[in-house]
This record gives structure tokens, sequence and C-alpha cells, in this order.
């Protein structure tokens, strides 16, 4: 694979406050990578350094071997939708599609058969001659889609255009883009504060937190296996506890007076305070006291029925709180009720551990 | 070695590519252009005005001898307290019945609020200096109400009519109050509007009494209309020239005064003292408005449900009544106007005539001075619609020159503030001669060749109503969706012809809007142009003082009549056109 975007060192100041702090990355050429973060995170301001619409303070970008980090937005090769879409209103479908080549000088014909294919491509021919006002967003969205892709540009740029869609056209549009993204080959960057659409759509997801990036994997690996607490926390839910390494050797932790064993290697010493984590999907209520290991004892504060689950909040000894999914089918037809202690077991393999007490955590 | 060469090569291209003319460059050269003609239009000509104050007779620097010769000849001083004294009178006057109509057209349920509101906005169609006359022809010497309808009433009643000593403080009251009243009215409607109905249903729910909800909700949502109606009153009144001219007697106001100075005795440099006078506390209650518009941009709540008011018989009636007596008083004066115009000698010989519609026989200019005016207009609107746009665009759609474009905002704010009078005579100091003296340099003006032509005229109305302009162009780019810049940038796509293909078609509301304001100011505005026409440049507005001033009345009443329906079917042309393209807005319009 090649590289086709290569962002070096990439630092941004605004007045004082620093939104970019030494961001390198390198995307392979057909790659989705998404950068994920929460707002102010720099995201979108990495992809408008990106797209030459801010300019970098420090550091070089270059596109397919070529530096262009000071050439204007217009001598780049890239295609953007924003989050508004930001289409022509007083131009039709048709129109908007054919903006970025009319202005190319290609032949009258030539931008015609652009535009069909394009529209084509995005299930549009019914509506060339409609207002962006008369579509339906999803249809907005995709006929930004192909004004950004008639030009065929190398990369493509989204910034957040999924997040102004209601919950089930967006989650259609989600595996739309995946797929087209796919099909057509192009090395794609996206920005979201969606967890779930990362994890679905991307190859690999850029996590940022203040101006720096926490982790860069794949959706699984960001999931299961999250560099940090704050990645753990902002992908998915992460019930996080307070331990102190027992027997690093024997990767063994306690939480109370409980001991439990991790698969992940411990590299703190004896008595330290560290902190656990682990997924509520992960934890599992068990009824009969046979020897497990790694089983902790919790009393149920609340049950929430969910729909598929049950959502069960765990109290633990002290001020520890843990949330459990639990399938309404438990195998044993026993019911969980609030009040009862119930003991918990805690799968080795799903045990992160994260160096510092909880409190610093949540 | 071969490396080097190819550095080399890459270097030189890298060169020559930084020297070619890219779209970056045309966007600065249109930033320093705008930069460039704000500083011709509005900066530069105060100084030489402010120089002039500071100057004897032979150019020679006597600091504040002027200002001190001002104060300490009472002839000349008590015309700064008549103007403070007539100003506050009528702001106060004309804000408390604005309030009353305001809350009438939106806070009842009383009928024909179409008709009302209509109504109230025709007195800006309405040259001030037209006010006058209109009052003249009823309470002046000869006036309907003065002699009794020309005696009818002592026949009738033995009663012979009322003569409310109109030459004066009396006057300028009456007819600035029918000037400002529509600007007031307008303020505090928007103000009203604004208003969160759920603030009144809490109040309510809570068994607040009326008057508690008006003193607890209805003033405070409403302080900062108030505050920015009064200011806006009062710069209007205490800048206006036309009304006391015509109905001021000698009752001396600085407008006026700068006026006699110039043109009566030739005293320029008095003449900039006084409009610096004049300008100060306009400056200060443009400063005061600006600080309290922010803190209220700022108390705004995002989401607020707008008041719907409910019936109630009493209060509606009593509304009605209100504004119908108001819009009467309004109506009798413009159309004393027209019918001063039309009959043979008011109020005796009362049949109908178009005698006055002839020129001829007059001062003035005559049908020449209203081409003049229309021509003048035309092209102010025209041309000061292009160049506010393009300025408003520049300043907030381009990127390059940050600290340059918000000094560019600065100087579009300070036209509003200055009172035409003051850029009249800055333009007669800084267009007017051949050469400038600065200090101990000579330098030839490039610019002295504008003087006494249509264009002086024409730079003196943009300039004179530039920030209004400005504003409502600023407020409908800032509506557009500011990711147009960048997706066009992004499909290499020259951000001048999406200015032509979008910005401009989106924005056309916005620019009808500006050229009938620009059209309708200039046709009805004297006080700038009053020092900038020259005798083979006539206009309709500097005709009306004349004749005033040289007793035919009837003739520039008829002037005036030609001007309002000039203005009001520029104003109905502007409908139309609104109306034809609001049907293809509405496709355009996001949901």
């Amino acid at each position: 694979m090649n590289i086709y975007l290569d962002i070096q060192s990439v630092s941004k100041r605004f007045d004082r406050t620093l939104a970019l702090d030494n961001i390198s990355l390198q995307v392979q050429e057909g790659e989705f990578i998404f950068l994920l973060g929460p707002s102010g995170c720099g995201k979108t301001t990495l992809l408008r350094i990106i797209a030459g619409l801010e300019e970098a303070t420090t550091g070089r970008i270059l596109q397919a071997g070529q530096d262009i980090t000071r050439l204007p937005p217009s001598r780049r090769n890239f295609g953007i939708v924003f989050q508004s879409y930001a289409l022509f209103p007083n131009l039709t479908v048709f129109q908007n599609i054919a903006y970025g080549l009319e202005n190319r000088k290609e032949m009258k014909q030539m931008v015609k058969t652009r535009v069909e294919e394009m529209l084509a491509l995005m299930g549009l021919q019914d509506f060339r001659n409609r207002y962006p006002a008369q579509l339906s967003g999803g249809q907005q969205q995709r006929v930004a889609l192909a004004r950004a892709l008639a030009i065929s540009p190398g990369l493509l740029l989204l910034d957040e255009p999924l997040s102004a869609l209601d919950a089930r056209i967006r989650a259609n549009l989600r595996i739309e883009i995946a797929s087209l993204q796919r099909k057509l080959g192009i090395t794609t960057i996206m920005v979201s504060h969606d967890q779930e659409e990362a994890l679905t759509m991307a190859d690999r997801v850029v996590v940022m937190e203040k101006g720096r990036i926490v982790q860069l994997d794949t959706p699984e690996k960001i999931y299961h296996q999250p560099a940090t607490p704050f990645v753990a926390d902002f992908v998915g839910l992460m019930n996080f506890l307070p331990a102190v390494v027992f027997a690093s050797e024997k990767k063994q932790v306690k939480v109370g007076e409980d001991a439990l064993s991790l698969e992940q290697d411990i590299s703190h010493s004896n008595g330290q305070p560290v902190t656990l984590a682990i997924r509520p999907e992960k934890v599992q209520v068990v009824h009969n006291n046979m020897s497990h290991h790694n089983i902790l004892k919790a009393r149920v504060d609340e049950v929430e029925f969910i729909g598929p689950f049950y959502r069960l909040h765990l109290l633990l000894g002290g001020k520890a709180r843990m949330i459990a999914y639990m399938p309404p089918q438990n195998g044993n037809n026993e019911v969980i009720r609030e009040g009862m202690e119930v003991p918990v077991f805690l799968p080795p393999n799903h045990l992160r551990i994260y160096p510092g007490s909880v409190s610093k955590v949540n | 070695m071969q490396t080097t060469l190819t550095t080399e090569k890459i270097r030189a291209r890298a060169l020559l590519k930084s020297f070619s003319f890219t779209e970056d460059h045309l966007k600065r050269i249109l930033i320093l252009l705008l930069v460039f003609w704000l500083l011709l239009g509005i900066v530069f000509p105060l100084f030489p005005l402010i120089q002039r104050s500071l100057t004897d007779k032979n150019g020679n620097w006597v600091g504040l001898a002027n200002y001190v010769r001002y104060f300490s000849t009472p002839a000349l001083s008590i015309s700064f307290s008549n103007s403070l004294a007539v100003s506050i009178a009528t702001t106060i006057i004309a804000v408390v019945f604005a309030f009353g109509y305001a809350y009438a057209l939106t806070r009842t349920t009383m009928p024909w609020k179409r008709f009302f509101l209509l109504a109230a906005m025709l007195p800006l169609y309405v040259p001030p200096l037209a006010h006058g006359i209109g009052l003249v022809y009823l309470f002046g010497r000869k006036g309907l109400i003065t002699t009794g309808f020309g005696g009818l009433f002592t026949q009738l009643f033995g009663w012979g009519g009322w003569d409310i000593n109109l030459y004066g403080f009396n006057g300028i009251l009456m007819g600035e109050f029918l000037y400002v009243f529509p600007q007031a009215v307008m303020i505090l409607m928007v103000a009203a509007s604004l208003a969160d109905a759920r603030l009144y249903e809490a109040s309510d729910s809570l068994r607040a009494s009326p008057l508690r909800t008006f003193l607890t909700v209805t003033l405070p949502s409403l302080k900062f209309g108030l505050v920015s109606a009064v200011f806006v009153s009062f710069t209007l009144v205490f800048t206006d020239f036309g009304v006391p001219k015509v109905v001021g007697g000698n009752y001396n106001v600085l407008a006026t005064d700068i006026y006699k100075q110039v043109i009566g005795q030739q005293n320029f440099e008095m003449g900039a003292t006084i409009s610096i006078l004049l300008l100060i506390p306009t400056v200060i209650a443009f400063i005061v408005d600006r600080i309290i518009q922010r803190q209220q941009a700022a108390a705004l709540s995002s989401r607020s449900v707008p008041y719907q008011p409910k019936p109630n018989r009493g209060r509606d009636i009593a509304a009605f009544t209100y504004c119908l007596l108001i819009t009467l008083g309004m109506f009798a004066v413009i159309a004393t106007v027209f019918l001063a115009s039309v009959v043979e000698l008011w109020p005796y010989r009362l049949n109908l005539s178009l005698k006055h519609f002839d020129f001829s026989t007059v001062g003035g200019g005559g049908y020449g001075a209203f081409w003049n005016s229309v021509r003048m207009s035309f092209y102010t609107a025209l041309i000061g619609t292009a160049v506010t746009f393009a300025g408003a665009y520049l300043i907030d759609k381009l990127k390059p020159y940050k600290t340059l474009r918000s000094i560019a905002y600065f100087f579009s704010m300070i036209p509003v503030a200055l009172p035409g009078m003051v850029i009249g005579l800055a333009y007669i100091f800084f267009f007017n001669p051949l050469r400038w003296k600065l200090g101990g340099l000579v330098i030839p003006n490039p610019f002295s060749f504008l003087y006494g032509t249509m264009a002086i005229l024409v730079l003196s109305n943009i300039v004179h109503f530039y920030t209004v302009s400005f504003m409502t162009a600023t407020t409908s780019l800032k509506q557009l969706d500011r990711e147009f810049e960048s997706v066009s940038e992004s499909l290499g796509v020259p951000f001048y012809r999406t200015f032509w293909k979008v910005t401009v078609p989106l924005s056309l509301p916005a620019l009808l809007e500006m050229g009938m304001y620009y059209f309708v100011n200039a046709m009805v505005t004297v006080s700038a142009v009053v020092f900038l026409y020259s005798p083979r440049l006539k206009l309709a507005s500097v005709a009306i003082v004349n004749m005033d001033d040289a007793g035919d009345t009837a003739a520039a009443a008829a002037m005036s009549v030609l001007v309002i329906l000039t203005s009001v079917g520029v104003r109905l042309i502007y409908d139309l056109i609104t109306r034809g393209i609001a049907r293809r807005l509405q496709t355009w319009k996001s949901r």
C-alpha cells in the first residue's frame, strides 16, 4: 500500500490556544480514516488544514508525494462535504453537481455526461431539476457528495456529513457512504463525534483529545483495547474500578479484598493504585457460587429494561459502581430484582488496566 | 550535481509561481481598494473640516478660538441650547407616542393593523421640508387653522381661528415629530416583536396583575428598543435642517446656523466649528447606542416564542382610536401639502389649479431640478447598492487582511454618526480646493474636478446613507452558509464566479431594499447636497428650500408633491418586483 497523505508534525495555534499539537498521520491510498473526538478536540481544524481552508502554524502535508502545505484549496486535489452541505440553494441539483466542472472549461457534452454519471451513481436521476430545498436531508447529502466527487478528486473530506440527519436515515447513509467509498476506492477522511459511525464505517480511527492524537487503530482495537481511559470512555460505555496491584508477575490485582486475574501484562509494581476497566456487556452475573475465579460480590441497585437486554446498576463494596448488560434469557430463568446480592464474573481477557486511581478517570 | 540542478529548477518554478497573479492577489487588491475608497469618501474629508474649525480666515492656526467665540457670542451660542432643547422635547414626545403606536400594533387585536403600519411609514417618503410646508399651510400666518378656514369660522361662529405661534420652537417640534415618528415606531416594533410569549404565560400563571406584567415583562423587553429609539430620534432632530429652515423663524438651531454661516456669510471657519459641535452629541449617541446594542445581543434568548395578543374589547377600541387620531394628524399635514399645491390661493381662493406646477415663473430650477434629483437618486441607488454590497461582501466573506477588514468595518460604521450638513461641508473643504495644504506641504488635489458635478452629489449621498445599507447587506450575507466560499475553493471555482452565480442571486431582496433606501433618501435629502449642488445642477429638494425662502410656498408645495409621488412610486415598483421574485425565492429557501 502507498502512503497517499502524509501529515508531518502539524501544529495550529489560534492566538493563545494550541488547537493542534504536533499531529503526524499517514493515510494509505484508498483508506477510510475517521477523525473522532469530542467538540474542541481539533478534528475539524485538522480537516480544514488538509483542505487548505486553514493554514498550519508549523509542519508539512504531502499529498501523493507533493508538498501541499502552502497551496490554496483551489490548487489542491480534494472534494469536501460540509455538515451543512452548503448546497447552492439557487441552483438545481444538476447545476450544483456541474458547478466544479464548468469551471474547468470542460466541453459541455462532457460536463453533461459526468453529471449524469454522478446522478446515476447516487440514484438522483429523478431529482436533477429540483432545487436543494425541495429535497430531503438524505438527498441533499447525496447531492453534496456527488458535487464533491464529480471533479474526480484524489481525496474526499467529509466534515460530520451525517450529524444533521435523523437517526434512521443516518444509519442507512452510513452503509451507503461506506460502500460507495469502497467501490470508488477513494482515500477518504471523515470527521465525526459519533463513535458508532466511526466503528461501523472506518478502516482506521484516529481518536483525538485536546489537539493530540491519543489512539490510531482499527475500530476493533479501539473498542477492545482502548489506549487510555479517555478513549475507553469516549468509544462505547466503560466501567472503571479502583484496584491495587497485588502480584504483577502473576497478573493479579485486588479490588477491595477480592483478587482478580488479568490477561494483559502489568507493568506497575505491587501496591500501586490502578484502574480496571471492563465493558458492561462483558460483565457476567452468575447465580450459583461455583468456584469461578474473578468473582466480585455486588448488590443490584436498579434494573432497567432496555429491550434487547436488561441494564443492571450494581453496587460493589465502597463507592464503586458498575453497569452490566444481561440478556433476558439468562439460562437458569432466575429473575434478578433490585436489592439482590449477586456474584459477578469479570473475564480476565476483557479486563483492561490503566495507571492511576479511578477518580481521575471519571 | 544533478540533484542540485533539479532543486534549483524547482525553486525557480516556485518563484515564478509566486509572482504569477493569483486569486489571492485579486482578493487583496479588492480589499485595499475598499479601504482606499472608505478613506477617501468618509475619513479623509473629516480632517480639513476639523482643521478649518481650528484656523482663521487666512488659514492661521488659532486653536480653540473659534469655539470660544461661538460660546461667548450669545447670538451664536443660543443655537446650541436651542438645538438641545428642541431635540430633547421632540425625542420625549415622539418616543412616547411611538411607543403607544407600536404597542397598539403588536400587543392588541385592533382592526386595520396593516393600514396603520403603512400609514406610520408614509412620512418616510416625504422630505422633512414638506412637513414644514404642510404645517405652514395649517398653522402659519395664513394657515387654514390660524385664519379659521380663511375667515369662514368668523362668519359662522364668530370665532376667528387659532394661532399656535408656529414659527419657532412649536413649529420645529411638530415638524420633527412627523419626521422621526416613523423611525421610532419601526425600532420599537422590531423590539416588541422579539418578546417572548412564555414570559407572559409565566406571569399570567403566577397571577401577576396587568400592571405588574407591564412593568416586569413588557418594559424590560423593550428597554433596548426604547434606548435605541431615543438615540435615533435625538440624532435625527438634532441634525435636521429641513424643518427648522421652513418653520424655525428666528429660533436658531445648529443646522440652520451652519447654513447661514456658510451660504449667507461665507464664514467657513465658523461653519466648520458649528459642524463639529453638531457632530459631538451624535457621536456620543452613536457610541452609547452601540454599547447598548451589544448588550442586547447577549441578553436575547435564541428560542423565544412569539407573543400572540388576545382580544380585549376595551383595550382594542382605545388602541384603534389612538392610532386613528395620530394617523389623521399625519395625513392632515401631508394632505395639506397636496391640496395647497393644487389650489389657486390658499386659503382664500380654493378653486383647483395646476398653475403651481408650472415652475417657469419661480426660481429654484423647476423641472430641470426635479429631473436632476431623479437622476441623482437613480445613480445613488445603482452605484451605492453595488459599492455597499461589494464592500460588505469583501469584509464578511474574504479571508486575507483580517485587521484591515475590521478597520474597513469600523469605517463603514462612521457615516451613521455623520450629519448631512457635516458631510456636505467636509466635502467642500476636501474636494473644492485645487491644492491641499498639510502643514507646510502643498499637494495638488487630484479630485478637485469632482466639485460641482453630479459625481460628488452621488458620492455624498452614498456616504450619507452608507451605514444603514451596509448593515442590510451584512445581515443578509451573514445568513448565507459560510461554507459556500470553501466549497467553491475546493471545486477550483474562483470566488468572483460564486459571487455572481450564488451570492448575488441569493441576496436579491437585500439588494433591492438597499437600492430603494438609497433612492428615497437621495430624493428627499437636502442637508448634504445643499452645500454641493451647483447653479448648473439644481436639485428638487434644494429648490423647495429656495422657493420657500423666496416666498413661493405654493410652488415649494408642488415640488414637494412631485418628490413624494416619485418616492412612493419607486416604493410601489419595489413592492411589485419583490413580490415577483418572492415566489422564486421560496423555492430556494431551505426549511
